[in-house]
């Protein structure tokens, strides 16, 4: 057994005698000496012509060098309807390359090299950076250079960086802590805040490459840029360089981009919110309101009223919740003061579900005990030393040291900035801490954010008042827009749909249908092989819907009654979020027989698309929609016999939203209407899965109240 | 013949002016000591700022757990935050007592509970509150945290820990004035600890268990591993088992640091603007107290070779993702740096194998990674393959692309300035690491536990230096094999 301590214990090359014991019984008898000095290196700052400013810090320990900009851009300020427009252009700046240093090139060249040179675009800032060994600093400074400047936005690289954005999108809600923090800044700036909305598929899939193009334009100037460059060289000789690099890129003279306001409503978001999430272990809760800035002059107080409150190992919040009532891993709260707008305060904590409401009275009560209380001397005293004692630490790292100069220019903060952030640290009293907690930690103004399960608290959590409920279902994309319809195309479509109507059995048999039921069995294609399930679909023309599915999970029912849509699953029984519904809503819309029965129906349009291709057969096409502009589905129809032969739509199949078609064969005549008893289940292009038709039961009478949610 | 070939590329690799000159210029300021109780030091100097981290490598981890008492490791970590006989208590002669009413309520309540069905609901009602009654009384000697409080007071920074299937280390960063206060605090840890709190303290492991769970990731690495082994220990988790964590006991807690932390198990290590004169002086006065202990058994299971592919599949309401691992020997084994190379190969940087295959041309994943060493070093782990599977694309065309690349591998020597590359990146990132005290002591204290001697931190760089094309070919070769593949997929189940 290879034991390397024991080998360790055999090479032990000094045996050491012991030295007289002066231990003292206490820590806290213990004398240190002073302090070494902290030996700040002095920076080199200087504007170029063009108005980029650069900082300079020489240091020798290692042979490497590091750059770093911060650039005044940010995703504050992208049109809303291209949400997700700047994170891309910070990718494909680098991914793509210039012309000179085409994207898959410089990937190659730098891997070579142990270097990176990167660059990417978050809420308020643009950031490009180099990493070198110092012989390359050269050749990485050219390329940071040349990138910032002349991108060249390739197609492939943008389609390469949209996929990334959709698969967020699609993973964001599979992360319960990042849900939590995600939806309470949503909560608390409004969805559609500068500083919350978020990308989704219609926003990214809209971006296009003249887009980025304008958008790089108007940010990616050398006056937007502060640059950072540290390690191992001359500043004399590093200036030089960045001098002839630099200094050739011309001022773009657009105007500094004014900060965008947060909403002074998100001052005042009161409120018990909750997400359910039904197959989490435990539930996750946050409360605060907006914070503040900076800048303030409370700011100082807040930051020690925090670090008591829910700052670290020794804060109330961890003492109590974790420590004391053992309700909680994780534990804590953050006052996120922002640098130019109103940052946020979120106390926060995850326990199981039963505690849920445990959690939040508890969090909440420490909340309302600083305000009421204030904190005690001990607790301010420990609290301003592990801030102020630990300051050293600011200085450990001339890449800490550097970067926080560029923040500190950027967001117009004084160059000693931190040193009048210590100052304002120790002036901090008790009756400072007890005035901000006052002032600000009022419980009744939290905005408090409940995610876990749908039920299963003791107590529940309508015990604490009215819980207004979010929903977090992604919104798939909308189709594709289709041409102008014209009236000859809406004619013909309404004609074909009559034909496809005699087809199948006829107006007169379709008008007595009152609901159906369709047993099928269902093959899907899994990497792991074929996966089998049964599945019953009852649908009512009155509107209702109610479907059935052996999985491996159990069974699992959606109900529609018209109204609510609902699932049991053997965890079980919730109610569906708005935007689930919608797509039970839809899915009853383009059932054939309910799109058959009334093509006439009122603000139903319908159009016909021509001639298209089906699994290699030429068909007939049309689009029906619910109302003008709204377009649902798309139908196929084989022109020899009439029949139905696909349908295609968008929606979320196993979880993947995506392009469905359904392409259908052997049909088969059923108490006087026609039913395709196969059908071939596609998602984007691609086959996923197969239905078998075992049973058609015509007007079944169901009652209405099996549509409804089970008690 | 190969190790002929191996050495003279070594040779080569020395000959080049400046390689390694500016290691063999840290290794000089590391200096090493062990006590005559087995404890072994490793103190580098450096004088950026006046700071230091300090930490202690345990070598015990989850690998050490038997079935029953899985997630003691893990809760054992937990306790020695709670500190000892001197810190954390008001009055420990009467808390001690205290503490052992606490564990007589525990057992009796235990002892009603296992009868199961037959338990007595009155008598289970009355033995909960005894026992939530001596909780309390015990409680009110405890000054909650003091430990973590001593640390932030003297403006520490990075306290935490970290458990493993191979190890526990226990760390934080001081103004390098206060070095003291770590030896005081420390050496009092492994002296005498006392696990005071230990059944709320059980609760707050449940909960990290909990958020586990919560994360798809977490629940996919769960029963990847299960299914990787069969015997090891490796394939259990290292949170533990829900109904293990329900029924450990302090005296389980006390055996396993009677078995696992005895001085000769333990590696420190401390970076930074620190006199490693003083910290000898330091660590006789304050560790030379702690009694040495018989060196425990090593571990007798070997996971035995796989002889069938295996797979699991895990339907959650998420997207998909995907684990392929292959077994491989431990970081002792002469090809260790061929597989840090292979990794290198697969996942460093754009230009690397799998992200230019799978997410940049084939577009079927949007992160992919290839790495040695999940869950662990010490024994025979495994190289993992995980990737994120692209909307609308499935984990079979993942897998898939996976195997291409792999046979890629296999067929095709390595080119020239591809592997070039990984030796200068192996450069660069050592260097890199440099910079960090914190990170170096982990490194340095982990390449003395596991390996026997720190140095083999910056000989890494040179095995990885001497690996060559056909030792790439030749490892795949034994690796990548259908019977040695164990599968981990999610697949989303229909949200709607």
């Amino acid at each position: 057994m290879e034991r390397p301590v024991l080998l360790t214990f055999l090479m032990a090359s000094l045996v050491l005698a012991p030295a007289p014991a002066q231990i003292p019984p206490s820590y806290k008898e213990l004398k240190f000496p002073p302090l070494n000095r902290i030996e700040v290196p002095e920076p080199v700052r200087f504007e170029l012509a063009n108005g980029m400013v650069v900082y300079l810090l020489e240091d020798r320990e290692l042979p490497l060098i590091e750059a770093a900009a911060m650039i005044r851009t940010g995703w504050r300020w992208e049109p809303q309807q291209k949400a997700g427009l700047a994170a891309i252009v910070g990718t494909v700046m680098r991914t793509g390359g210039s012309e000179k240093f085409p994207g898959d090139a410089l990937d190659e060249e730098l891997d070579r090299l142990g270097a990176s040179v990167e660059t990417s675009i978050g809420e308020d800032s643009g950031r490009a950076s180099v990493s070198v060994l110092k012989e390359d600093i050269d050749r990485g400074l050219l390329i940071l250079a040349d990138i910032l400047r002349n991108p060249r936005f390739p197609e492939d690289k943008i389609e390469l960086a949209k996929i990334q954005q959709r698969d967020s999108i699609a993973r964001r809600n599979d992360n319960p802590q990042a849900i939590l923090m995600r939806e309470f800044r949503r909560l608390i700036f409004g969805k559609d805040s500068p500083y919350a909305r978020q990308p989704e598929y219609d926003t990214v899939n809209s971006i296009t490459r003249a887009d980025l193009v304008a958008f790089h334009r108007e940010f990616f100037q050398p006056e937007n840029v502060i640059l950072a460059v540290w390690g191992d060289f001359q500043a004399a000789e590093m200036r030089k360089k960045i001098e002839q690099i630099f200094g050739a890129w011309p001022r773009g003279g657009r105007p500094k981009p004014p900060v965008p306001p947060v909403d002074p409503a998100a001052a005042d978001r009161a409120g018990l919110y909750q997400i359910v999430k039904d197959d989490m272990p435990h539930s996750w809760v946050g409360m605060g309101f907006l914070g503040g800035r900076r800048d303030d002059p409370d700011y100082f107080a807040l930051e020690v009223m925090n670090n008591v409150l829910g700052g670290g190992f020794a804060s109330r919040l961890f003492n109590k919740v974790r420590t004391e009532q053992g309700l909680a891993y994780a534990v804590g709260s953050n006052w996120a003061a922002g640098w130019d707008r109103p940052g946020l305060f979120v106390a926060f904590g995850s326990t199981k579900t039963e505690s849920t409401v445990q959690i939040l009275e508890s969090i909440r009560n420490e909340i309302r005990r600083l305000a009421e209380g204030g904190a005690t001397q001990e607790e301010v005293t420990r609290a301003k030393d592990s801030i102020l004692k630990g300051f050293a630490f600011e200085f450990d790292s001339t890449g800490k040291i550097a970067q926080r100069l560029v923040s500190y220019e950027y967001y117009g903060y004084p160059r000693d900035y931190l040193q009048r952030f210590r100052d304002g640290i120790e002036k901090v009293t008790t009756a400072d801490v007890a005035r901000v907690a006052a002032k600000y930690l009022d419980t009744r103004k939290l905005t408090i954010l409940v995610l876990g399960k749908a039920s299963g608290f003791e107590p529940p959590l309508t015990a604490l008042g009215k819980v207004t409920p979010v929903d977090i279902t992604i919104p798939p994309p909308r189709q594709a827009a289709l041409a102008e319809a014209t009236p000859e195309k809406i004619a013909q479509g309404r004609e074909m749909l009559r034909k496809v109507r005699e087809a199948l059995g006829g107006a007169a048999r379709l008008r007595e249908i009152e609901d159906y039921t369709l047993a099928a069995d269902l093959v899907l294609n899994t990497p792991q092989g074929q996966f089998s399930m049964q599945t019953e679909t009852t649908v009512s023309m009155a509107g209702r819907m109610l479907s059935r599915m052996s999985t491996p999970m159990g069974e699992i029912v959606q109900g529609f009654d018209g109204e609510a849509a609902w699932m049991r699953t053997p965890q079980g029984v919730r109610e569906l979020p708005a935007g689930q519904r919608g797509e039970v809503e839809k899915a009853f819309f383009r059932e054939t027989l309910r799109l058959l029965r009334d093509p006439d129906e009122p603000g139903l349009t319908v159009q016909s698309l021509g001639e298209a291709e089906l699994e290699g057969r030429k068909v007939q096409a049309l689009a029906i929609g619910r109302q003008p502009g709204d377009f649902q589905v798309r139908l196929f129809v084989d022109p020899a016999t009439n029949l139905l032969a696909g349908k295609s739509y968008t929606a979320t199949l196993m979880g993947t939203p995506g392009e469905v078609q359904e392409v259908y064969a052997d049909w088969r005549e059923v108490e006087g209407l026609k039913w395709p008893h196969k059908t071939v289940l596609y998602r984007d292009g691609q086959k996923i899965g197969e239905s078998t038709l075992r049973q058609v039961k015509v007007n079944p009478g169901v009652a209405a109240e099996a549509y409804r949610k089970p008690k | 013949m190969r190790t002929a070939l191996r050495s003279l590329a070594l040779l080569a690799c020395a000959a080049l002016p400046g390689a390694g000159q500016e290691f063999r210029q840290i290794e000089s300021r590391v200096s090493e000591f062990t006590l005559k109780n087995g404890m072994k030091f490793l103190v580098l100097e450096r004088r950026k700022a006046p700071v230091a981290s300090f930490l202690t490598y345990a070598d015990v981890g989850s690998a050490q757990e038997s079935k029953g008492i899985t997630g003691l490791a893990h809760l054992f970590e937990h306790m020695a935050f709670k500190g000892t006989d001197k810190i954390g208590t008001k009055d420990y002669s009467k808390e001690k007592a205290a503490l052992a009413r606490v564990d007589q309520a525990y057992a009796a309540l235990q002892e009603e509970k296992r009868k199961g069905a037959k338990a007595d609901p009155e008598k289970l009602k009355k033995l909960e509150e005894a026992f939530r009654k001596a909780q309390e009384e015990a409680g009110q000697y405890v000054v909650a945290n003091e430990f973590g409080e001593a640390v932030e007071r003297a403006g520490g920074r990075q306290l935490n820990a970290t458990t493993s299937a191979d190890r526990t280390m226990y760390f934080f960063s001081l103004p390098s004035n206060h070095a003291e206060l770590w030896f005081w605090l420390e050496s009092e840890r492994f002296l005498n600890p006392v696990f005071r709190e230990f059944y709320k303290e059980r609760d707050v492991v449940m909960e990290e268990r909990r958020l586990m769970e919560g994360q798809p990731v977490g629940r996919l690495v769960e029963e990847f591993l299960a299914a990787a082994y069969k015997a090891h220990p490796y394939g259990e988790p290292v949170i533990g088992h829900m109904s293990d964590l329900e029924n450990l006991t302090t005296a389980d807690a006390a055996a396993f640091f009677r078995k696992y932390y005895i001085p000769s198990n333990l590696v420190a290590a401390i970076v930074g603007d620190v006199d490693p004169k003083r910290m000898r002086e330091l660590a006789e006065r304050y560790f030379g107290r702690i009694p040495s202990g018989p060196k425990p058994e090593p571990l007798r299971t070997r996971e035995p070779e796989q002889q069938a592919e295996r797979r699991v599949a895990l339907w959650l309401k998420a997207q998909r993702m995907v684990l392929v691992g292959y077994h491989k020997p431990d970081i002792n084994h002469p090809d260790d740096a061929v597989y840090d190379a292979i990794g290198s190969l697969l996942s460093e940087g754009r230009s690397s194998r799998l992200y230019r295959g799978l997410v940049r041309d084939r577009k079927v994943a949007t992160q992919v990674f290839g790495f040695p060493g999940l869950p662990g070093q010490k024994y025979p782990g495994l190289f993992i393959f995980y990737a994120l599977t692209a909307p609308g694309r499935t984990n079979e065309e993942v897998e898939k692309a996976i195997e291409e690349e792999i046979e890629r591998l296999i067929k095709e020597p390595v080119g020239k300035e591809e592997l070039e590359g990984v030796k200068r990146r192996a450069r660069a990132s050592l260097l890199r690491q440099l910079d960090d005290n914190l990170g170096l002591a982990i490194q340095l204290a982990s390449y003395q536990a596991l390996t026997g001697d720190w140095r083999n931190l910056f000989r890494q760089l040179e095995k990885i230096n001497a690996v060559t094309p056909e030792d790439v070919q030749r490892v795949a070769r034994a690796t990548f094999r259908r019977t040695n593949k164990t599968v981990g997929v999610i697949e989303p189940l229909e949200s709607r």
